[in-house]
């Protein structure tokens, strides 16, 4: 309305909800968006775009720091101090301490949950529920950024992750206050982001080697569609246990020299971080030394050389070539078949691993990709792609496991092989074998072996049949996987063609009713997330109504002002202004009640001058004949005028 | 698309069906997923799911075209912003466009999945000539010493070549087979269709045999420690 464009400005815009991508990592995590532009970008913070996936607490257990800061915490709190998060997730709590080894962690397991606890500070926590707050960082950076809200995301996993991993992450989303789109393997993302810059038509292998997975995916890319052919990997392989073979050789050396670090987590840790210098150096240099400081106080030189790192690597990094052969081989490609070899993930920046990876695939591997941000990027273009539809562009994944039944003797029958492409099913039917008996055990898997005992058990659950004569009762059970590699389960009565219901209880992780009692707790302590997005709300009208009050001022409307009335406003201005610095959204509604209470005269100065202007515009005049009562239109006391 | 689904031919000599009852999308030629079937009504086949005649010897390059052109318009990505019960729905469409082009993407997949509508139990086992059975447990023999004794390598990259030579054999037999069959059902021959059907049944279930012994030769040859067991 025209009294609307001579006082307020251009209509209030309301900002597209903007779904973000993240790349939750082992040792860092980062998250991206898509611009209005169509490009992808990485949000960094004061301290860079990667947030290391550490979470720091304090004595009372309290939550201390995430990222940077609490991978400073490492060195003085260590007890206090979790990271490396990412492998916990969907696992044993047998894997778990098995895999943790030197941490300073206890692992706990309830009766009645498949759930594992970490205890940390005095508290017992899910390592969804410890992924959570990480995801939290990433999604108060995002909205800091944006100056809106985030609840949608799309969260990349290792293709390799197995169901419980995936169904945890997802976990962690909802448990972080996300809706979680997808989950999207890395592999593909970097495929995906690397796809839009240079759309390439071929087949492309994503060799991706990070923090503590690795992956290998092999695409066909077409025509918008980006199509996993074959993915295999090792989700308990990356650049983590490089680091570990280089503290535990340092640490040997250092025992013989009579200072030994066995045992005292804090040293560890200085060593740890020393050795990490140590290595990332290595990727420079032939020959590295790095100052390291055991004890404060007491500075020393540790010194490597890069042929010695590559003797004690090389059996890792062989580790990680079966695996490409094994999905070159799934794909039914050729080595001369491939026409690109993309590098994702830190480790990727080894000498060593390059020419590994070049010697096998027979190529020289794209080197213009950042192999830090790429899986951010990619997870963020798929975020755009489900929520603008502006995209013309799918990507069809698949899982990288196969699922499968226990049958008599132990035995795992196949029902839906690996690398079949997602969404996928399979449906088998149960019968009895005796009379009236009321239901079937089945028992999922996931993995390629034989027998029960080598593949991870997902879930177990009773088939529910009517009692009858044996035989006679059919169930049809439908297994799907859906877009995202995670199982669901439905069955139906054959006869009837009912659906029936089944309880389908995962093996490890959290039951739905566990995250949603998570939820429950999380809610009495929201009250932080909910300010924050008031604040936001709050802020983006202060905006606005600063922008459109500075204009009006500047304008005829502005000059015919009272001094005193003058006075007034620029001193509401200058409070709302502060009020928007407290980052508070109760002092910005006060401050902006006051600013409309002071802007009162200028409104309808501003409107008798836009009926002026009216009446030497026949154009705008008929649009004024057709206008509401002025007075109807003037700012009310909740700041919505604009609206 | 290749084809238009138009194919009035009987699925199998045993049991006729004139026409197969799926509503088709006229502009796909995919069956109408949408719909359900009533009670006792068959379920669609993959070749109907994929909008594509009931036949053994197809273009790989048709299968893949109405494969992705298909799930560009069904996979639970588009359905996002309309909600959860349309994912759903898209997630149930897609993964039986996916098990359909899944299940056909070999010659040998699609014989065996026409053997299996028109009614045959291919899990039986297959018993090999007494030949063929000299050479397996030959075979058996140096996959085991594989690891440790380079003559047993040599003498089983012989009968590896040997059994790579058989299966080339079966994969002729296997297309002139599938011919036979698909001609027989375009006819609608009853008699030729029997014949092909004995044919096919034959010459995959020795084709099956022989790769399984070609994998496992072939492992045992590549595999770095393949002198310790397995475990």
């Amino acid at each position: 309305m025209a009294i609307q464009i001579s006082f307020g400005g251009e209509k209030r815009q309301e900002k597209p909800v903007v779904a973000v991508g993240i790349d939750l990592g082992t040792t860092n995590s980062l998250v991206a968006y898509v611009g209005p532009d169509g490009q992808p970008r990485v949000i960094a913070g004061e301290d860079g775009a990667m947030v290391p996936s550490v979470i720091a607490f304090d004595a009372d257990g309290q939550l201390a720091a995430v990222g940077h800061k609490a991978n400073a915490a490492l060195l003085t709190h260590p007890d206090r101090t979790i990271y490396s998060v990412k492998r916990m997730m969907g696992r044993s709590a047998h894997e778990i301490v098995h895999e943790l080894g030197l941490l300073p962690f206890q692992v706990h397991t309830a009766p009645g949950s498949a759930a594992v606890r970490i205890e940390v500070a005095g508290q017992k926590l899910t390592p969804p529920e410890l992924s959570a707050y990480v995801l939290r960082e990433l999604k108060r950076r995002a909205e800091a950024h944006l100056g809106q809200t985030v609840d949608k995301a799309v969260i990349t996993v290792p293709a390799y992750f197995n169901d419980a991993q995936r169904q945890a992450t997802k976990d962690a989303g909802r448990l972080a206050g996300l809706e979680v789109l997808r989950i999207v393997n890395e592999p593909t993302a970097a495929a995906l982001a690397y796809g839009l810059d240079k759309k390439p038509e071929g087949r492309i292998v994503v060799y991706d080697l990070g923090g503590g997975t690795f992956d290998v995916s092999i695409l066909a890319m077409h025509e918008g569609m980006t199509e996993v052919l074959a993915t295999g990997g090792d989700t308990h392989l990356g650049g983590d246990d490089f680091d570990r073979l280089l503290v535990e050789t340092v640490a040997a050396q250092l025992e013989r020299a009579g200072m030994s670090v066995n045992g005292d987590a804090e040293k560890l840790q200085r060593l740890r971080k020393a050795c990490i210098e140590l290595k990332i150096a290595l990727s420079a240099a032939e020959h590295a030394t790095v100052q390291a400081e055991l004890v404060v106080g007491q500075r020393m030189e540790l010194a490597f050389d890069r042929s010695d790192f590559e003797t004690l690597i090389a059996p890792l990094v062989e580790r990680t070539l079966a695996p490409c052969r094994q999905a070159l081989r799934d794909s039914g490609l050729t080595v001369a078949q491939l026409d690109e070899v993309l590098l994702v993930g830190g480790s990727t920046r080894i000498p060593l691993v390059r020419r590994k990876v070049q010697e096998l695939f027979g190529k020289v591997p794209r080197g213009d990709i950042d192999p830090d941000q790429v899986v951010a990027l990619g997870a963020a273009v798929q975020a755009d792609i489900m929520t603008t539809g502006r995209r013309d562009m799918l990507l069809l994944d698949v899982t990288p496991l196969s699922l499968g039944m226990e049958t008599v003797g132990d035995v795992v029958v196949k029902i839906i092989n690996r690398n079949s492409s997602i969404p996928a099913s399979a449906t088998e039917e149960f019968t009895t074998s005796v009379d009236n008996q009321t239901g079937v055990v089945v028992h999922v898997l996931q993995g390629d072996r034989e027998l029960v005992k080598d593949c991870r058990s997902l879930a177990k659950f009773v088939v529910p049949i009517e009692p009858l004569p044996a035989g006679l009762a059919r169930v049809a059970v439908t297994f799907l996987i859906d877009a995202n590699g995670i199982l669901h389960v439905t069955a139906k009565d054959v006869r009837t063609g009912r659906e029936k219901s089944i309880e389908v209880k995962p093996s490890y992780g959290l039951t739905d009713d566990e995250v949603l009692r998570m939820l429950e707790d999380a809610f009495d302590n929201a009250e932080g997330d909910l300010n924050n997005r008031m604040f936001l709300d709050a802020k983006n009208e202060a905006e606005l109504i600063l922008e459109a009050t500075k204009r009006a001022l500047l304008g005829p409307a502005g000059a015919r002002l009272e001094p005193e009335e003058r006075e007034e406003i620029d001193g509401a201005i200058a409070g709302l202004a502060a009020a928007v610095r407290t980052e508070q959204a109760e002092p910005v509604r006060k401050a902006q009640r006051r600013l409309n209470d002071a802007t009162w005269r200028l409104a309808e100065l501003s409107m008798a001058e836009a009926l002026n202007a009216a009446v030497h515009d026949p154009q705008l005049a008929t649009v004024l004949a057709q206008a509401p009562d002025p007075a109807s239109v003037k700012p009310d006391h909740h700041g919505n005028r604009i609206k | 698309m290749a084809e238009q689904f138009d194919h009035p031919a009987a699925d199998s000599p045993d049991a006729p069906r004139a026409v197969r009852p799926w509503v088709v999308n006229p502009q796909t030629g995919a069956v109408d997923l949408d719909r359900q079937p009533l009670p006792g009504e068959p379920e669609p086949d993959h070749f109907a799911i994929l909008g594509l005649p009931q036949r053994i010897l197809l273009d790989a390059d048709a299968i893949e075209i109405a494969h992705r052109s298909l799930i560009r318009g069904l996979h639970p990505d588009r359905f996002h912003a309309q909600g959860p019960q349309a994912v759903a729905k898209a997630q149930s469409h897609s993964s039986r466009v996916n098990d359909a082009w899944r299940g056909l993407k070999t010659l040998e997949q699609r014989a065996a999945y026409v053997l299996t509508l028109a009614g045959e139990n291919l899990d039986e086992r297959y018993r090999p000539p007494a030949q063929l059975l000299m050479q397996v447990m030959e075979a058996n023999e140096a996959i085991d010493e594989a690891g440790n004794d380079p003559a047993a390598r040599v003498q089983l990259l012989e009968l590896l070549s040997d059994f790579q030579a058989q299966r080339a054999v079966l994969t002729a037999a296997l297309a002139q087979a599938a011919a036979s069959w698909d001609a027989a059902q375009a006819a609608v021959d009853p008699a030729a269709a029997l014949t092909a059907r004995a044919d096919l049944r034959a010459v995959l279930g020795q084709a099956r045999y022989i790769d399984n012994l070609i994998g496992r030769a072939s492992a045992a040859l590549s595999a770095p420690d393949a002198a310790y067991p397995a475990n």
